[in-house]
């Protein structure tokens, strides 16, 4: 077994790295089954039927200390696995029954080449257009930044919008 | 309420200081978990090292859970430039992943499941005119593809690899239900 095989991305390589997307959904899957706030972790289709993605629904009555004014809260995470050297793509983004949508996302935008790869993205309904800002992200494996959301700064943006006294 | 009223301010969502970041997956997840989390979701085989930062454990803990991983043949271990590093082991993820897809699937479901991955193969072979991933990565580093394109081919590469993944999986499980059903079928002449 060389060394060249164990760090290959994608194919059926003798060593099965190939598998990683489907580990990281995995750990993501049992990771946020831990999240205090997790009802339910489902795997869906993406949009268009071609893909699938992991799609968390959370007790709004727990999550960041019942603030969420809304019966509803969901994440859904996708994750695209890159070759060694380049970065992962993924989403992570949180809708709300309110309609409001945001998501901290390391991917470009398919129109608009002045929004960082590594950005946050959020609007009022689905009818508003999204607001964008770069973001730096503080961790780098896949589960490490799951918490990094949901934990830190998930938790912020829900803050800033329902809790006034809230000090960001 | 006006749209712009209901959407966070920037200040909530930079984070200037890195003090801020919280380490409360801690409280939610063991250190083991936290390990083998960090530990099968590596680009390529990490040291105790890089894999204890992650994971929020001391570098002696970390080696401890990691040999114990290795000693259930859940990670493997090897020497590169001299440190020890650790990755998934190939034989037992995949054993897991058959084992896991004849569990909760039956035979024709995941016959559907091998002909649907089948055409997804299909589809992106055509959209993008090649016959593999990795020729799919290799228009994505060609010189005249922009970075957005570039993005764009390795992400369609990744699901790809999902797809032939998820084949290559499917065919070894219905291999299995072949041999579970020729063992456990009465043979005609015993029947007699």
């Amino acid at each position: 077994m060389s060394l060249g095989d164990l760090l290959a991305d994608g194919g059926s390589d003798p060593i099965g790295v190939s598998g990683r997307r489907g580990r990281i959904f995995e750990q993501l899957r049992i990771n946020l089954n831990h999240h205090p706030a997790t009802e339910t972790v489902v795997v869906r289709p993406t949009r268009d039927q071609r893909d699938r993605k992991l799609v968390a629904h959370f007790d709004t009555q727990i999550l960041v200390d019942g603030l969420v004014d809304a019966d509803e809260a969901r994440l859904e995470i996708n994750w695209w696995t890159h070759p060694v050297g380049i970065d992962d793509q993924f989403k992570f983004h949180y809708l709300e029954s309110s309609g409001y949508d945001c998501g901290w996302h390391r991917q470009p935008h398919p129109a608009e080449s002045d929004i960082p790869f590594d950005h946050f993205q959020q609007r009022a309904s689905p009818e508003s257009d999204y607001h964008y800002q770069g973001v730096d992200f503080l961790e780098d494996a896949p589960v490490g930044l799951l918490w990094e959301v949901t934990r830190t700064r998930l938790p912020r943006i829900v803050r800033a919008r329902y809790d006034p006294n809230t000090d960001v | 309420m006006a749209d712009d009223d209901s959407l966070a301010p920037p200040e909530a969502i930079e984070i200037v200081d890195e003090a801020e970041r919280t380490d409360e997956w801690t409280d939610e997840m063991p250190g083991v978990d936290r390990v083998i989390s960090v530990a099968l979701t590596t680009e390529q085989p990490r040291t105790a090292d890089w894999i204890a930062e992650r994971a929020a454990v001391s570098p002696t803990t970390a080696r401890s859970h990691l040999e114990r991983l290795v000693d259930l043949h859940i990670l493997s271990a090897v020497e590169q430039r001299g440190a020890k590093t650790y990755y998934p082991d190939a034989a037992y993820q995949r054993f897991k992943e058959v084992s896991q897809l004849i569990e909760e699937h039956t035979r024709s479901e995941i016959e559907t499941m091998t002909v649907t991955a089948k055409e997804d193969i299909e589809e992106l072979g055509e959209t993008y005119g090649v016959e593999s991933a990795d020729e799919l990565r290799k228009l994505a580093t060609a010189d005249d593809t922009s970075s957005r394109e570039a993005r764009e081919y390795f992400k369609k590469a990744s699901e790809w690899d999902s797809h032939s993944h998820m084949v290559s999986i499917a065919e070894e499980a219905l291999e299995r239900y072949e041999k579970f059903s020729d063992h456990y079928r009465p043979s005609v002449d015993s029947a007699v």
